[in-house]
């Protein structure tokens, strides 16, 4: 015999009344109730942390019995079974295995899974979207780090005609288009938009007289565009950042900071050597020597060195593998 | 006050509410009402275990189980909300619930997708969902309700579908063109539909809340949020320039420890500054809409503290981006513990007038649907 409440399903009356266990039968009494049903007609709700058990009768009416431990002996004795899930959510062994499953899922996810949706979803899009997310890009950019180029024009129309008399590795060649803009910030940088558009900053070109190291670093820019990198980046950043708002709720105005963040986040290890390869590709199928962009590349380094992105406490957002590494793979290429 | 209040329509009351098995009883003229506190007795030790095998199993089965952890989920926060000695429960079918969750997935595929269609294609999905989504809200309040119970009373929705159409629909672009003047009058039908058109049992629940309370929190509101804005600028450029003097003239671009310290503080401020703000205009709105609500000769008490509310909040985010997501079953769990806390039903019995009524199953499309599409109306 136990403790329970009883309603009805017609009123909200609660009636409190003693529940057995007698003959086959459940049986309520206590007040002025007296109910008896078979046991097999009864449905016992699973077990669910510490709210009370549920005991429900055909027609809606049920029992609200708050004693967990003299109802399960009770019921136990009568050959009802706690279900697999709930014992599980009682035992910290499986509580902890479910734990260690999905922060090891996660982490496979993280690091495999999606890449490889981004990748197979950068490919699928169509050239109107990439459009209008360069388009778009460009204008932000516009807006906070360019102003027009003050290079002269021969040496502009030089290296325009070079690009597109490079001969690129890959049965397609991507659709390139070549910009010069002026920026204080970024310094000597290059930068792919998806869409093919590569904008070269003036400092970039002063930096290096020979027109040829500059198509080198603009062969590497083109392999970004060819590979598809930024745009993986972006929809993988976005995959998280989606993946975190709807998951924490209500810092949408968090994630609302990311873009700016990815226009100047750089690409990880493996793109950069996978671009690095490209223009290597590049160069050799030209006839041109692979210590152009080691040349570029060292160029660069000295160029940027002293900048405050390499040193300030969010320098581990950018990932750019060492120059040194880069230059000695080159080096390693070119035997 | 209260007791005018209940007193004062006695046949309105029992013209609903008089079952045909209690015995009728005159009521005693001044019987002192009751206070009922709602109280959440659930913990977040026993609800993350709960939520992690739920999680793990829904992984396991791609997604599947979902529909069993959300009935789950809901089961053990209602009968954990216990009210005069009852609990509420949850009825929701998981089979139901999952086909809701297909038709949603689908649904929702539609809409990411159609910027890839031509252009006349994807404004006739957005169309077609704009037509479909005021009507799928209108179930998805039907589901939830026909499926929650207390004391072995469902409760039930009846909006017409055509008034849904005036306040998921035209209400939200007249809100728009009016260039949000609307905004305040848009949230007080939304309310006024949701509950208004709400019963337990066969009593239905009156929704007495004025819209002027709705203007007057969202003035209130754009005032303390012009006044941050103006402090936080003021505090921010004197920061900047406090630093640009501290690193001197010939400081180079990019990002110094100074100016990350000042980027950080930026999105600090910005987010507190929205969670603030929608923790306030929540808390009055709420303890507006049930401070002034009547379900037969009861009524309701609800005092949310908006700081003490921002404070949960602001807790419960930077603890489950801390804990890497971990921290989120005792999150919502405190906040149901919260919000239980400083609600309660004042009325002269526990609920003994109340009856069920005949009422028919509901399918669960409209509710996975818009859960999919993140509208939650629900409180």
């Amino acid at each position: 015999m136990i403790a329970a409440t009883y309603f009805d399903g017609r009123t909200a009356r609660a009636h409190q009344v003693t529940l057995a266990f007698e003959a086959g039968d459940v049986v309520l009494s206590g007040g002025d109730m007296d109910r008896r049903a078979p046991v097999g007609s009864i449905v016992f709700d699973e077990e669910l942390g510490s709210t009370p058990r549920i005991v429900r009768f055909v027609d809606g009416a049920f029992c609200e019995v708050p004693d967990h431990a003299g109802f399960a002996a009770l019921a136990e004795s009568h050959g009802i079974q706690v279900r697999a899930v709930a014992r599980w959510e009682r035992s910290w062994g499986v509580v902890t295995a479910a734990a260690l499953f999905l922060i090891v899922g996660f982490a496979i996810f993280y690091r495999f899974a999606l890449p490889a949706m981004a990748e197979s979803a950068a490919d699928r899009l169509p050239p109107t979207a990439l459009n209008a997310l360069s388009r778009q890009t460009l204008s932000i950019l516009d807006r906070t780090m360019f102003t027009p180029t003050e290079l002269a024009g021969r040496r502009r129309a030089a290296l325009m005609n070079g690009l597109d008399a490079l001969t690129l590795p890959g049965a397609e060649r991507p659709r390139l288009s070549l910009d010069f803009r002026k920026s204080e910030k970024l310094g000597a940088n290059a930068v792919a938009l998806p869409s093919g558009t590569i904008i070269a900053t003036d400092a970039l070109v002063e930096l290096m007289p020979d027109d040829r190291d500059v198509l080198a670093v603009l062969a590497h820019e083109a392999g970004h565009v060819a590979r598809r990198h930024g745009l993986r980046k972006v929809i993988q950043s976005s995959m998280v950042a989606i993946l975190i708002t709807w998951y924490v709720g209500d810092v949408s105005a968090l994630v609302a900071t990311a873009p700016s963040v990815l226009i100047q986040a750089q690409y990880s290890r493996d793109l950069e050597r996978d671009a690095d390869a490209y223009a290597a590709d590049t160069l050799e199928l030209n006839g041109l020597s692979v210590g152009h962009l080691a040349n570029a590349l060292e160029r660069l380094a000295q160029a940027h060195k002293g900048d405050g992105a390499s040193t300030g406490p969010l320098s581990y957002l950018s990932s750019h593998p060492a120059t040194a590494e880069r230059l000695a793979w080159l080096r390693e290429r070119t035997k | 006050m209260q007791t005018d209040e209940g007193s004062a329509k006695p046949d309105e009351v029992s013209g609903t509410a008089v079952s045909s098995e209690a015995p009728v009883r005159p009521d005693p003229p001044h019987e002192p009402p009751e206070v009922f506190p709602l109280a959440f007795t659930g913990s977040g030790r026993e609800y993350f275990r709960i939520w992690i095998v739920n999680l793990a199993l829904t992984v396991l089965t791609f997604g599947v189980y979902s529909a069993w952890a959300k009935v789950r989920r809901l089961q053990y926060f209602y009968r954990h909300t216990r009210l005069a000695g009852a609990g509420f429960d949850y009825h929701g079918n998981p089979v139901t619930i999952l086909k809701g969750r297909i038709v949603g997935l689908g649904l929702f595929g539609l809409y990411s997708t159609a910027g890839y269609f031509h252009e006349y294609v994807a404004v006739a999905i957005f169309v077609g969902l704009a037509l479909v989504l005021p009507w799928l809200l209108a179930r998805s309040l039907k589901f939830r309700l026909y499926n929650s119970s207390y004391r072995g009373l469902r409760f039930q929705f009846d909006g017409a579908t055509s008034s849904a159409y005036w306040v998921f629909l035209s209400l939200p672009v007249l809100t728009v063109l009016s260039l949000f003047t609307l905004g305040p009058l848009w949230h007080h039908r939304l309310k006024r539909y949701q509950h208004g058109q709400s019963s337990y049992g066969q009593t239905r629940l009156n929704f007495r809340t004025e819209v002027g309370e709705f203007y007057i929190t969202y003035v209130v509101a754009l005032f303390i949020a012009v006044g941050l804005v103006i402090a936080f600028t003021v505090l921010l450029v004197l920061a900047g320039v406090i630093i640009a003097m501290a690193e001197g003239p010939d400081a180079g671009p990019g990002l110094t420890p100074g100016r990350s310290l000042v980027v950080f503080g930026v999105m600090i401020v910005y987010v507190s500054v929205v969670l603030g703000l929608r923790a306030f205009t929540d808390a009055r709105l709420q303890n507006a809409v049930w401070n002034r609500m009547r379900l037969g000769r009861h009524r309701f008490v609800c005092r949310i503290q908006p700081m003490r509310y921002f404070g949960i909040q602001v807790a419960n985010v930077l603890a489950t981006m801390a804990t890497l997501g971990f921290y989120r079953p005792f999150a919502q769990v405190r906040v149901a513990a919260y919000l239980a806390s400083v609600f309660s039903v004042v009325g002269p019995d526990a609920f003994h007038e109340f009856v069920a009524s005949e009422q028919q199953a509901v399918a669960a499309v409209g509710e996975e649907a818009a859960e999919f599409f993140d509208f939650d109306i629900a409180f």
